[in-house]
């Protein structure tokens, strides 16, 4: 009998649960469902999910309502297993009759003590309630079964199992009989608790009315002494009450808790978010993510601690925040930082790769531009009668890119050349350009503009047509050559130099037009020669290089794609390639 | 890991562990590393299904936000079965994706999960390969289904037809595993099996 009893109580402390964190409930809040959930627990799954975590129905936070009933149920139950343990502990042979005394005071205070508890509940760990709490379960349990079978003191104390026995899951309609017992006599308790005395008609708790009747029998008490009996012992025995008397003026001096109400984070200026922080006393730096993270994780837990009855204060709120920012942001801010790399450099490993591969693909075509040129170029200067240093010069390195080769010459020939700073202003341009050309080849406007005072200043340039100059200074060009050769290691780096001229052409092009459409034909070959050594001009230097390299794969491979365009249509070819 | 996950796992971890379906050997738990991030979770086959007699071991990962998210399970067990991938032993469940509820815990995963063996979903397959089988030609899904449990997850029954084809396809030097791959994904025919592994 007393076995089965207490499998009962496990299953009703099974059905206390919250079905989040799987604990006795904290401030049982109820859904629009009729489901229960500790009320921070729910608020936070609602966060990630508007709907109820059991039966998946939509639910809201506003829609959320304190379950005070259940409070009450818990509260009475964690009595009765406290009590529970207590006679587990007061187990050592002891007397009902040495018992009584002591017990007694302690059950004079069940009706204050009990409402106190009520206020105190949420805030203070239940396994806080220490132990004279277990003598008003004890009543409890007493005056239960004063209508049941069994006298449930001497069934406690032979039977107390120290494990809970397994709780069987279906408990349904047990668990609403037992609610329905056990509800109205959490309500009644305190009232069951006090009997009057027939003799003195004064009211104690029904433990005492035993001992008080013998002696009120025999005439030895008065009311008087009852009454101070029962005023002086809670005190001393009841530890926690003290506490609780502490607690309770001090969180009436302190402002109630009001619920934050809901924000809009996405809308909220940083400065905004930053007050709010500042509110609630809470840290303001983090980029605003941060920001509203923690806001949104403040207002959940300020808002579940708006439920309780006896709400902790706004201090006691924040420190106890800080602590759990504090062990959140320890290891996961880690975690997310390293998941962040391990994501991030495959990805650039990986464009890399097909980058390099894209080279490698397509090298021989770029091989076949690199060649019609050198042969066009050979037979232009050829026709131009340029001495053959240049072209001895190709062919020690014959896989070099004749492009750079000639302008090198036209860049030495200009810088012999009266107007320096004509060709020191395109040099320059063209070390930013690829980076700007990559976006759009479009981008007529503001080149157009920086090309501005190209047009006048080229006659003079064209004047003394590089091909005629290009002999000038072998001996220097040799030597940057030779610069060329040991900055750039990388062969294939190098011949992808020339998409990023390709759309440059262009645009000099179209700016020639524009400035002076009577040129066009004739500056054409000094333009090419004009613009293409400042690129490879900065080479030595190796920014183009390291531009190229900053570039995006697309970048890189839409360069490709147009080069290889224009390869189709060889007449724009040969300008780029020259 | 957060303090609620490591304390809702060490929970559940004792729920599964005292529930009435590990006294009828029907699901168990056991830890992988000391954390309770990792666990190491076992359905037996439901009866009356090809799965019967089988023990299927999962893999089960729990989230540091747990459980507000749900934890990861994949089958390390090679299982035949239209919505849990035959290669990768990923499972296609909804309570493991964007039907999980905080009220959900490790025994009712389990259960779930045993729940599917028993009530395959076909229109929404994680393996195409055992969906179109299932659908087509049901009577070869279960044969192959109960192949594969005796196979890999201890299932009593075995198919000497089977056996044998595999054992043709092993004398050519190809892996038990990929014969058997290749013969069920093609119902079993072993001309078209073994094209498909030589070409």
């Amino acid at each position: 009998m007393a076995r089965a009893e207490f499998g009962e109580l496990h299953e009703l402390e099974g059905l206390c649960k919250c079905g989040i964190c799987q604990e006795t409930f904290n401030t049982p809040v109820l859904t629009q469902c009729s489901h229960s959930f500790c009320s921070l627990c729910i608020r936070k799954w609602l966060t990630t999910k508007a709907v109820c975590p059991a039966c998946s129905s939509e639910t809201h936070e506003s829609s959320l309502r304190k379950n005070t009933v259940l409070e009450n149920i818990i509260e009475a139950l964690e009595r009765v297993k406290k009590n529970r343990k207590g006679v587990v502990a007061a187990r050592s042979p002891q007397k009902p009759n040495a018992r009584a005394p002591s017990q007694g005071p302690s059950n004079s205070n069940v009706n204050s003590s009990n409402k106190l508890n009520q206020n105190l509940h949420p805030s203070v760990p239940i396994s806080a309630i220490s132990d004279s709490d277990t003598d008003d379960s004890d009543a409890f349990i007493k005056t239960r079964p004063s209508t049941s079978k069994i006298s449930p003191k001497t069934n406690v104390r032979s039977n107390v199992p120290k494990e809970t026995p397994p709780r069987t899951p279906c408990i349904k309609p047990q668990t609403t009989a037992l609610n329905q017992s056990l509800t109205p006599k959490v309500g009644a308790s305190p009232a069951v608790v006090k009997v009057a005395c027939p003799v003195c008609s004064v009211e104690m708790p029904q433990r005492v009315i035993n001992e008080h009747l013998d002696k009120c029998l025999s005439g030895g008490t008065t009311r008087s002494s009852v009454a101070t009996k029962v005023a002086a012992t809670p005190t001393p025995v009841s530890a926690p009450s003290p506490k609780v008397a502490q607690r309770a003026p001090d969180n009436s001096s302190n402002l109630p808790l009001e619920p934050i109400k809901k924000m809009v984070y996405n809308l909220m200026p940083d400065a905004q978010l930053r007050k709010e922080l500042k509110k609630y006393g809470l840290p303001t730096q983090g980029d605003r993510k941060c920001l509203a993270g923690r806001m949104q994780r403040y207002v959940v837990l300020h808002n579940a601690e708006c439920d309780a009855t006896n709400p902790r204060t706004l201090e006691e709120l924040r420190k106890y925040f800080e602590k759990e920012e504090r062990a959140l942001s320890g290891p996961s801010n880690t975690t997310k930082f390293s998941s962040m790399f391990k994501t991030k450099q495959p990805d650039e490993d990986e464009f890399d790769k097909a980058r390099k591969e894209y080279i490698r693909q397509n090298n021989s075509s770029f091989q076949n531009l690199i060649e019609q040129c050198r042969n066009r170029n050979k037979s232009k200067t050829k026709e131009q009668s340029v001495q053959p240093v240049t072209l001895s010069d190709s062919e020690d390195d014959p896989e070099e890119v004749p492009v750079p080769t000639i302008n090198k010459t036209s860049k030495d020939s200009d810088s012999d050349s009266p107007c320096d700073d004509v060709q020191k202003t395109p040099h320059h341009k063209s070390v930013q350009r690829p980076k700007r050309k990559v976006l759009s080849i479009d981008s007529d406007t503001e080149d157009e503009t920086d090309f501005d005072g190209r047009p006048e200043k080229r006659p003079s340039l064209e004047g003394n047509t590089s091909p005629v100059l290009v002999s000038k200074t072998p001996v220097k060009r040799e030597l940057r050559n030779r610069v060329v050769h040991a900055k750039v290691a990388e062969k294939p780096q190098r011949r992808s130099l020339k998409p990023k001229q390709a759309p440059k052409k262009e645009v000099t092009k179209a700016v020639v037009n524009k400035a002076s459409p009577m040129k066009v034909i004739d500056s054409e070959g000094s333009d090419s020669l004009f613009d293409t050594p400042s690129s490879a001009d900065t080479i030595p230097c190796g920014q183009v290089t390291r531009s190229q390299k900053e570039d995006s794969g697309d970048d890189a491979l839409s360069k490709f794609v147009t080069l290889l365009d224009d390869n189709s249509d060889s007449g724009s070819t040969t300008d780029f390639e020259i | 890991m957060a303090n609620i996950a490591a304390q809702r796992i060490k929970r559940e971890f004792k729920e599964v562990i005292k529930s009435e379906e590990v006294a009828k050997c029907a699901i168990k738990v056991e830890l992988v590393s000391d954390s309770y991030t990792e666990l190491k979770g076992e359905i037996a086959g439901p009866p009356d299904t090809p799965y019967e007699g089988g023990n299927f071991v999962l893999e089960i990962k729990v989230p540091e936000t747990y459980p507000f998210n749900p934890p990861k399970v994949r089958f390390l067990t090679k299982i035949w079965h239209p919505n849990i991938s035959s290669v990768t032993g990923a499972i296609c469940l909804d309570i493991l994706k964007d039907q999980w509820a905080a009220a959900m815990t490790l025994r009712t995963v389990l259960l779930s999960l045993q729940a599917l063996l028993s009530a395959a979903e076909p229109d929404d397959p994680q393996d195409a390969v055992v969906a179109k089988q299932y659908k087509d030609a049901p009577d070869m899904f279960r044969l192959t289904a109960r192949y594969w449990t005796a196979a890999y997850a201890g299932g009593p029954y075995s198919n000497p037809d089977f056996d044998s084809k595999i054992r043709r396809l092993t004398d050519m030097g190809i892996e038990s595993h990929d014969a058997r791959v290749a013969l069920s994904s093609f119902n079993w025919d072993l001309e078209r099996a073994t094209e498909q592994l030589f070409s």
